[in-house]
């Protein structure tokens, strides 16, 4: 079974197809599919009737505007993008554990949040190692916080 | 920094708050106050921005180190920062100036800079005071508050994503005591009906309903409701309470009553 490509890029188009008269009688409904190519070349599809893909669909096109990055989970079979999040670009200012079990702590300089790298996290060692080559060349990252900003769920170098 | 009454002040902080962003749709020229775990210093300025073009002379304070405070508009109830920022203006209080400060992430209205610093969680925190003009933490200014336009559109396109998905969209119910009188909260899509029921209530009772918008969204009607009751025995009786969002977005809210007599 393919796993969820997930992708930290920017996007490089976003177009809408409408259906036509005949595939609307069909379906009875307006169907406008929403297609997002990442810079990379990967494609995403969103279905423009779902109020939170058409949310995402608004945000991709002002992360397309500002040429900002975007955090995408996309179905590899279906091509459906399932999860939006918004990376960090920025550089690791300091990076500590906590007193909560091993966590770490990450202060960005582009963020006045504290960032939490959980212990729990399957790529706890991996991102760690990350975060601290980028600490001490003062290279910036791309790190994704979850939706609900309580941990690290993605860093990655910039290139 | 010319002193002003604390009505004018409490005016400001109207005019600053009344630009809080629809968590779900995020206009324009909204302000993400609702998405308190990061882009305050986006917030300052732009709230300075809009204070300045009052007439009023706000100042900034920066708090930094290691700060926690506790806000029911994240969905695990606590913000951890290293550092804050909000607009400040010198308030006439008792014939002598005071600092306040205007923080509509954290407050209702204009608060004594005390005030302010007390909820951050860390008595021994810095407070640095500086002019409007510094942009960073670090520094750097933004006199065409260009790099605030971004940074807001950044911090209001987190509020939208985290607001249309799993949590939905501030307050998190989860962080806060239900009120006395409140029966539920519930959570309700754009456009959308539901109806929820409740039963036991004595049918000698004089029972009022009243439905309230938690999620702020200014500029329009956001819910209507309407009551039915099923008498079920001789004695109780169940209300049936529908629910109607007028807005296209997704709102929180709570099922309020009152007994008028019994």
């Amino acid at each position: 079974m393919k796993r969820d490509e997930v992708l930290v890029e920017g996007v490089r188009s976003i177009s809408t197809k409408v259906e036509g008269k005949a595939a609307r009688a069909r379906s009875g409904s307006r169907a406008a599919q929403v297609a997002v190519t990442f810079s990379g070349g990967v494609v995403g599809l969103l279905d423009a009737r779902d109020a939170r893909e058409k949310t995402w669909a608004e945000v991709l096109g002002s992360l397309r505007a500002t040429r900002q990055p975007a955090y995408v989970e996309v179905d590899s079979k279906t091509r459906r993008i399932k999860n939006l999040l918004l990376p960090y670009r920025s550089v690791v200012l300091d990076l500590r554990e906590t007193s909560r079990a091993g966590d770490l702590q990450v202060e960005l300089e582009q963020s006045h949040a504290a960032h939490f790298l959980l212990r729990q996290s399957e790529k706890f060692e991996e991102f760690r190692a990350l975060l601290e080559n980028a600490r001490r060349s003062r290279q910036a990252v791309l790190l994704t916080d979850s939706l609900d900003g309580s941990s690290i769920i993605d860093v990655r170098p910039t290139t | 920094m010319a002193a002003v009454s604390l009505t004018r002040a409490q005016q400001l902080f109207a005019l600053c708050n009344s630009r809080i962003c629809c968590p779900c749709s995020t206009p324009g020229s909204c302000i993400p106050f609702l998405y308190p775990d990061d882009g305050c210093w986006a917030r300052a300025h732009e709230m300075c921005r809009l204070m300045i073009a009052e007439g009023a002379t706000p100042a900034k304070v920066w708090i930094s180190g290691g700060l926690r405070v506790n806000s029911s508009n994240k969905p695990d109830c606590v913000v951890v920062w290293y550092w804050h920022v909000a607009p400040t203006l010198q308030v006439t209080v008792g014939g002598s100036p005071q600092m306040y400060v205007i923080d509509p992430s954290l407050f209702n209205e204009p608060v004594p800079l005390a005030t302010w610093m007390g909820v951050q969680g860390n008595p021994s925190a810095t407070l640095v005071h500086t002019t409007v003009d510094q942009y960073g933490f670090g520094g750097g200014t933004d006199p065409t508050y260009s790099q605030t336009h971004i940074d807001l559109t950044t911090y209001r396109n987190r509020l939208r994503l985290r607001s249309v998905g799993a949590d939905g969209p501030p307050p998190y119910t989860n962080c806060v005591v239900k009120p006395g009188g409140t029966q539920w909260f519930g959570l309700i899509e754009g456009n959308q009906t539901l109806r929820w029921f409740t039963w036991g209530w004595p049918a000698r009772a004089h029972v009022l309903w009243n439905i309230m918008a938690l999620t702020p969204c200014p500029g329009a009607p956001q819910l209507k409701w309407s009551v039915a009751v099923e008498r079920y025995n001789a004695t109780d009786c169940t209300y049936w309470i529908t629910v109607n969002n007028l807005s296209a977005d997704r709102v929180r809210l709570a099922g309020r009553y009152n007994i008028l007599s019994w």
